[in-house]
């Protein structure tokens, strides 16, 4: 008894010793081999880093969009002999799974397709897990402020929408019409505990809090009187007043302005309008001249995970889909690259009132405009 | 010396000594270990907080957490709030529970009613059904396009008739649907009280000629008493960790309870906020579960069969015991077959509210991948959906699995207790057993995240694998297996073990040949019980799984998040598909009546 006891406990712990011992290689090694980073060469020689990606055989992808699905499957027609693994997790489940698997030594992801960049700044590049990596070729046609830190793959935006039909014309010029009573009940949004699009539409508020000042003034002709510390707060402080927490993310939002009657809007996500269009799913319109911004742009970035085990696969998995399998599934989405115009109803966003993403400030204050968010919801 | 050197090799040559060593040293790994990990980091500055915490340093002791979560303008909607909301949840549904199921009980053990034998079997029919299941089913019967950005739902669809918001979401709902979870659970505790009451003092009282109602009042519910408020307490406990049902029905309303606000903060990354609530979590389950000690007392089970052989006279019903019987199985069988009826329904139509006929559709079971498509409809059908079928192999994995693990190791916590009977060996390995049932599933998730998140000493990390959902399930399931495995152990003497002993038979042996084939059915049980609760489990595992270990419980989870509400629906009839072929097949095998097991 005594003895069989002792001797299964001898193997257990047997088994377990190569993982506790095993050695993982460093990160410079990683990014020497995978060569990225300060390794990444002038020149890029696809043919062979297509070889190299066959060997390794497959590619994990994590995604925030269903359409991840349909580039993997262009992905493998195009690169036989690469098996694409795509899952589509929200942004900020994926980025909290990201962090996690990399703390624990798994290192499952191999590249990651997400628009969160103070999350990814803050919790994933601080502990070394992703690196920035734009192939060589694409440098010429993406600007800087669209490949650094972080390489925009496609760009967003997100913004009040209505429902055209119940419309001749905008129901709202001025954000501040949305903290008067006929407004109650009639406005829909998600949560910035759950949605990271929303966390950033929140953060840019507050970082615009002069503007809303002057909305403000525009709108009801005073000024504002605070009880908070800026305008933008005091704006979000009505606002969710005043508002109703949506379900279904951004596509539940999306659905919710088609399916509307009266008054009403919700936060919509740009990269739905393209199905707008004659015979698409949604139906709903921005306002283009809204005061004082239509919303906030920003886009989704494509990052490669260290240490993983399929750096090659992964890099030309980038390269895919920021060109043909931009083109063949994402184009619903404005490229960053300034050599593709946007296929319509999509417009160039750099042409349209967005406010942009502010990283330093987002990293600065996220935090605390989460905090103000929990408190008055 | 030598007296306790021989003391000590005597204990190394029982089997039981050995063996709960082993099993309360590995308790104490998993289970007492997480508990203080959890109080010590919510005392510890996180890396994402340094920029907020002065001169701290990943790791320096602070109060920030505690503060932020007791003191600050947080409080109130991140803790007094949901710390009222659960309370005010729990005790509600509770008292709704009880009245059914102390109802039902009553008139099954007591009355005369039609049909009442078929009872104990059609109660656990809605059980098969996971309570956040029931929460999906009840948005989708009862939503309506008054409320700004739903569709319509069945009930309207079909009747025009629309119900105010605060039906669909918020407390009242949450109310409703856990109590619909939980009466099986307070019937089947109200049951054996019931049934071990003497009737001979029931008796003793209508000699006297008292009325029927008076009988009941100062007879049977005061002798029921202590067990039915042990049942009250059990069940209460149940509510203050429940995530699955406030999630999908109070977050809408802005309606958040301790379970949410805890996954909130988790998903935000904000651990030492999740854990200044998960440690108020621990704490009210354990005073509620100290609560049930002191209310029964010394007794630490029902005695469920008295020596007399008296039976209770039962409660005539009068012309009221047909019509009685039918209401009841009725109501048993709408709540069992209403939700899956409203589930399946949207799982048939092409556009969320819409049910008119052309838009009737197999797409969402058996349609193919439409590459190009629009969003939701683009994904294949469940039965070819790669993820779905990835996510369904791991739920039997998982539930098969820790069904026989959790019904093995049950047994043998159960040996190691009733033989030890009266020593610290089996008092310690009965109350660690017991601790799982204390910490709700979502704190168990949450603390096992952390935990496991990096390498300890000579186990790995375990975030991401399979395993690490194995083990975390096997430790919630413990409590029951443990009871179940206690009380089949108990039956079987010593004498046979003794006789084996004789003949030179070792401990495995003994096990496999004599202990195990006799507690057979206990450890069927166990395994259903393990099976079923496992597959179901989202609370448990939603902060667990990753892409590539995701179980289904979860895939519905984040197909509600978005908006995909056809998949999961459909998802969540299959894990009831799963569920019911699972049990059907381990009932087969076994031949284990198990609605008497419980």
């Amino acid at each position: 008894m005594r003895n069989r006891i002792v001797t299964l406990l001898v193997l257990v712990l047997a088994a377990m010793l190569p993982l506790a011992l095993a050695q993982t290689e460093s990160l410079d090694d990683w990014m020497q081999r995978a060569e990225v980073g300060p390794y990444q060469p002038e020149v890029e020689d696809w043919d062979r880093i297509y070889e190299l990606a066959k060997e390794e055989g497959k590619v994990i992808v994590y995604s925030a969009t269903p359409l991840i699905l349909d580039a993997a499957a262009g992905f493998m027609e195009r690169y036989p002999g690469i098996e694409v693994e795509a899952f589509d997790v929200r942004a900020l489940d994926m980025l909290e799974k990201v962090r996690r698997e990399y703390e624990a030594g798994i290192y499952n992801a191999d590249v990651i397709n997400v628009g969160s960049p103070e999350i990814i700044r803050t919790s994933l590049e601080e502990i070394g897990a992703v690196v920035n990596y734009v192939p060589r070729e694409m440098m010429e046609f993406i600007p800087e402020a669209f490949r650094e830190p972080y390489l925009y793959q496609r760009m967003n935006a997100i913004g009040w929408a209505y429902n055209p039909d119940q419309h001749d014309a905008p129901p709202f010029t001025n954000w501040w019409a949305l903290t008067e009573p006929e407004w109650q009940g009639r406005i829909v949004h998600d949560s910035p505990s759950r949605s990271f699009s929303t966390l950033q539409f929140a953060i840019a508020v507050v970082q615009h809090a002069d503007e809303f000042a002057a909305a403000y003034e525009r709108y009801f002709g005073a000024p504002i009187e605070l009880t908070t510390e800026n305008a933008g707060y005091e704006y979000l402080k009505r606002l969710l007043a005043n508002s109703v927490i949506g379900s279904g993310g951004s596509t539940g939002m999306a659905q919710a302005v088609t399916d509307s009657t009266g008054l009403f809007t919700a936060l919509v996500v740009y990269s739905l309008y393209g199905q707008t269009v004659e015979g698409g799913q949604y139906r709903f319109e921005y306002n283009r001249d809204m005061d004082p911004a239509m919303g906030l742009a920003w886009g989704e970035n494509q990052l490669l995970v260290t240490r993983s085990a399929h750096p090659n696969a992964a890099k030309l998995m980038t390269r895919f889909m920021l060109d043909e399998g931009y083109f063949a599934h994402f184009s619903r989405n404005p490229s960053p690259r300034t050599d593709v115009e946007p296929v319509p109803p999509y417009e160039k966003l750099g042409e349209m009132n967005w406010w942009t993403v502010d990283l330093d400030f987002a990293i600065d204050n996220g935090s605390e405009i989460l905090d103000f968010w929990l408190i008055y919801q | 010396m030598i007296r306790w050197f021989n003391s000590a090799r005597h204990a190394l040559r029982t089997p039981y000594v050995v063996l709960g060593a082993i099993l309360i040293a590995a308790l104490a790994y998993l289970v007492v270990m997480p508990f203080w990990e959890v109080l010590a980091t919510s005392f510890q500055a996180q890396r994402t907080d340094l920029r907020r915490i002065p001169g701290a340093e990943v790791g320096s002791f602070t109060l920030y957490y505690w503060e932020r979560m007791l003191n600050s303008p947080l409080t109130e909607r991140s803790f007094v709030q949901p710390l009222w909301n659960t309370l005010t949840i729990s005790a509600l549904y509770t008292i709704l529970a009880m009245a059914i199921g102390v109802g039902l009980a009553w008139l099954t053990a007591r009355t005369d009613m039609a049909f009442r034998r078929a009872i104990p079997d059609l109660i656990l029919v809605p059980y098969v059904i996971p309570s956040w299941g029931i929460a999906l089913a009840w948005i989708t019967l009862f939503r309506s396009d008054t409320m700004p950005g739903h569709p319509a739902g069945v009930l309207q669809a079909f009747t025009g008739i629309t119900v105010p918001t605060w039906v669909v979401f918020g407390p009242f709902p949450i109310i409703i649907v856990l109590a619909i979870n939980y009466f099986a659970f307070t019937y089947l505790l109200a049951a054996s009280a019931f049934s071990s009451i003497d009737a001979s003092m029931e008796d003793a009282g209508r000699l006297h000629g008292a009325s029927r109602w008076r009988i009941l009042r100062r007879i049977t519910l005061p002798i029921a008493l202590p067990a039915l408020g042990s049942a009250f307490i059990l069940t209460f406990s149940q509510g203050l960790g429940t995530f699955g049902v406030p999630a999908f029905l109070g977050m809408p309303d802005r309606y958040f309870v301790l379970a949410t606000s805890l996954f909130f903060n988790i998903n935000t990354n904000r651990i030492g906020d999740a854990f200044v609530l998960a440690l108020f979590i621990i704490g009210l389950a354990s005073i509620t579960i100290y609560i049930n000690t002191l209310i029964l007392g010394r007794r630490r089970q029902f005695t469920t069969i008295s020596g007399k052989g008296v039976r209770p006279l039962l409660t005539s019903l009068g012309r009221w015991r047909v019509p009685m019987g039918v209401a009841t199985i009725g109501f048993l069988l709408l709540i069992a077959v209403v939700p899956l009826i409203v589930l399946v329904m949207q799982t048939l139509t092409w556009r969320v509210g819409n049910f008119s006929l052309e838009h009737f559709t197999f797409h969402f079971w058996f349609g193919r991948e439409m590459v190009g498509a629009q969003f939701q409809d683009r994904l294949a059908g469940i039965f070819y959906n790669p993820e779905i079928m990835r996510a369904s192999w791991n739920s039997i994995r998982l539930g098969v699995i820790v069904g026989l693990v959790v019904a093995l190791l049950g047994q043998l916590a159960g040996y190691v207790i009733s033989r030890g009977r009266g020593g610290w060996i089996s008092r310690i390995l009965e109350q660690l057993t017991f601790l799982p049932f204390v910490i709700p599933s979502v704190v168990f998730g949450a603390i096992y995240l952390t935990l496991f998140a990096q390498p300890r000493g000579p186990i790995p990390a375990l975030y991401g694998t399979f395993a690490l959902l194995v083990v975390v399930s096997v430790v919630k399931r413990l409590p029951f297996a443990a009871r179940s495995g206690t009380s089949s152990m108990m039956q079987v003497s010593g004498e046979l073990e003794e006789a084996a002993r004789m003949h030179r038979a070792g401990f495995v042996r003994i096990l496999t040949r004599i202990l195990f084939p006799l507690t057979r059915n206990g450890i069927f049980v166990g395994f259903i019980f393990g099976f079923v609760n496992t597959v179901k489990d989202l609370a448990l595992v939603i902060l667990l799984v990753t892409p590539l270990t995701n179980v289904l419980p979860a895939l519905t989870y984040s197909y509600t998040e978005r908006g995909f509400r056809q998949y999961s629906d459909a998802v969540t009839v299959l894990i009831v598909i799963i569920v019911l072929v699972g049990t059907f097949l381990a009932r087969r095998v076994s031949r284990t009546d198990f609605s008497r097991g419980f």
